[in-house]
């Protein structure tokens, strides 16, 4: 079953020009006529859409030509229902407001919606969904400008609900490019979260959620996850999340979870821990970051494993002279031990805690003395008899190569 | 004798000046959560404690503020507590002019759907079974709900 909706063309009967303001009434008008199961098809043009309430099971496809103009008032879509299916359009320019959440498209209560193909552009929220389950949103163009810096809302949010997907989204220009907050079970892939003015992912008691594959870059804070466990984060980027406050990774009460995989580049700190239990921290790879991880002791048995560290200013540093965690088999291209029998562990332990780091947290002014001499004399004399650094904070198994 | 009295009076003028505690504008999207380290981004959410010194404790939500004071009573004790009003962007409450409600319908920073009025005002349209809570009332609440220790 299908139907056709056109805005434009004099010729037909029914038809409406593009600019049309009767657009909403004829789109409101059709989904009511239509039955459900229904594939609705846009012809190109302007659509004025605000408030447009679908409880109806029916597909919207905009054929890849059609715009659903919300004209910077309100909501533009508004989803309850079941089995409802939106994509191939544009929607843009939902209203923003101080007490509403304004969303390009809400879903709320709902269950069964896919929404894929669209791109939404300056929008206050791009896709909102809460209390709904088994929700769909996947190779979305969310972007939203700059301008509306302290009232911009998040491209992708969830709240209350189960069983979310998001795949392959390219998502710039909002507060949090994705957000999730009491969302059970998610898998989130393939997106391309960069330039958000808050974090690029966020979560928060959000238990059982996966995160593969995914880019997140130069967000002005990064990534927070916290308050959660279970969570898988594996093959992701972490990129150029410069300045104070940053972190490329920030895990608070993050519990029983994976970092498996991910690359972090460029951070002013890769990954920032605290409070975190038992999270398993293995074969990621930290390029030139300024602390690579940045551990602090109010969490318990963690394992930092066959990681890669490369060209980090402070491969580890912590607020504690006890070493809670475990740290073996990485590699850090700051050690400088040896191996004679060359079985390709390094025959002496590696401490990762730099004395300086100690003096540069106290006084972030002395990071000018970086590389002087006595800050070199000073690392290596406490390498070698540790008196203010963490005693046990040691890799005993240091790689000598790096580890593919 | 006389200018001396004059001159350190002055001086100590000058020095009691210099320590207020009045509420100091939050960066929004750089300033982090004394508590729970998150960007604070929601002004309608945003609290602080303003200690004896003058120093300013920022928080993204009046449920951190709580669990912070829970945690930190020697700092919370001489502070003056500021809530945003959650209706008018920009305006601080002091707490003694404050009144905190708890509405499950209202997407606090943190979960837990605090948020502040000024003393005696309606409650907004479209929020509702709202529940007037007294300061003690609301540091319970949280630390039993997030389970905070000391």
């Amino acid at each position: 079953m299908c139907m056709l909706l056109i805005p434009a063309g004099a010729a037909a009967q029914n038809s409406l020009s593009a600019t049309d303001s009767l657009g909403l009434s004829d789109l409101a008008m059709t989904i009511e006529q239509a039955d459900p199961g229904t594939t609705i098809f846009l012809e190109p043009g302007t659509y004025s859409v605000n408030d447009l309430l679908i409880e109806k099971s029916v597909t919207i496809d905009g054929q890849n030509s059609a715009v659903l103009d919300i004209g910077s008032e309100g909501f533009g879509l508004i989803l309850m229902g079941e089995n409802i299916t939106l994509r191939n359009f544009e929607i843009k320019d939902s209203g923003f407001g101080f007490m509403d959440d304004y969303a390009a498209i809400l879903v709320e209560k709902s269950n069964n919606i896919l929404i894929e193909n669209l791109v939404l552009t300056n929008n206050f929220f791009g896709i909102f969904v809460a209390n709904s389950e088994s929700v769909k949103v996947s190779n979305n163009r969310i972007i939203s400008n700059a301008k509306r810096q302290t009232t911009s809302g998040n491209g992708v949010h969830m709240w209350y609900s189960k069983d979310v997907e998001v795949h392959q989204n390219e998502i710039t220009g909002h507060r949090d490019g994705i957000y999730l907050e009491f969302v059970e079970g998610s898998l989130i892939t393939g997106n391309n979260v960069y330039s958000n003015i808050r974090y690029g992912l966020h979560f928060m008691y959000s238990d059982d959620c996966s995160y593969i594959g995914n880019e997140f870059r130069n967000n002005i804070s990064g990534v927070a996850v916290m308050y959660t466990k279970n969570v898988v984060m594996r093959h992701n980027r972490f990129v150029q999340n410069w300045g104070a406050n940053r972190y490329g990774l920030l895990l608070k009460e993050i519990n029983d979870s994976v970092v498996q995989f991910n690359r972090f580049d460029t951070n002013s700190v890769a990954i920032y821990s605290e409070a975190s239990n038992r999270v398993e921290i293995e074969q990621n790879e930290f390029y030139n970051n300024g602390t690579a991880i940045r551990m602090m002791a109010n969490g318990l048995d963690n394992r930092i494993e066959r990681n890669n560290f490369i060209g980090n200013v402070f491969e580890v540093s912590t607020n504690s002279r006890s070493n809670p965690n475990h740290y073996e088999g990485n590699y850090w291209s700051q050690y400088e031990g040896y191996d004679l029998n060359r079985d390709g562990v390094g025959d002496v332990e590696h401490r990762p805690v730099r004395l300086f780091s100690l003096f540069a947290e106290r006084n972030p002014m002395s990071l000018i003395m970086l590389r002087s001499i006595m800050a070199g004399l000073l690392d290596t004399a406490e390498r070698v008899f540790p008196v203010l650094t963490p005693k046990n904070l040691v890799d005993p198994k240091p790689a000598m190569e790096p580890i593919q | 004798m006389k200018k001396c009295l004059v001159f350190s009076t002055l001086v100590l003028l000058l020095l009691s000046a210099c320590i207020s505690q009045d509420p100091k504008e939050i960066n929004l999207h750089t300033d982090e959560c004394a508590y729970c380290k998150m960007v604070i981004s929601d002004r309608q959410f945003a609290s602080q404690l303003v200690s004896d010194k003058g120093k300013s404790y920022p928080f993204d939500s009046i449920e951190c503020m709580a669990a912070y004071a829970y945690q930190t009573p020697e700092i919370a004790e001489n502070a003056k507590i500021y809530t945003a009003d959650f209706t008018r962007r920009g305006e601080w409450l002091l707490l003694e002019n404050a009144d905190i409600y708890h509405a499950d319908s209202v997407p606090s920073p943190m979960g837990l759907s605090l948020f502040a009025l000024p003393r005696q005002e309606a409650v907004p349209a479209g929020i509702e079974n709202q529940e007037k809570m007294s300061w003690n009332e609301t540091v319970n609440f949280v630390v039993d709900r997030w389970n905070v220790k000391r």
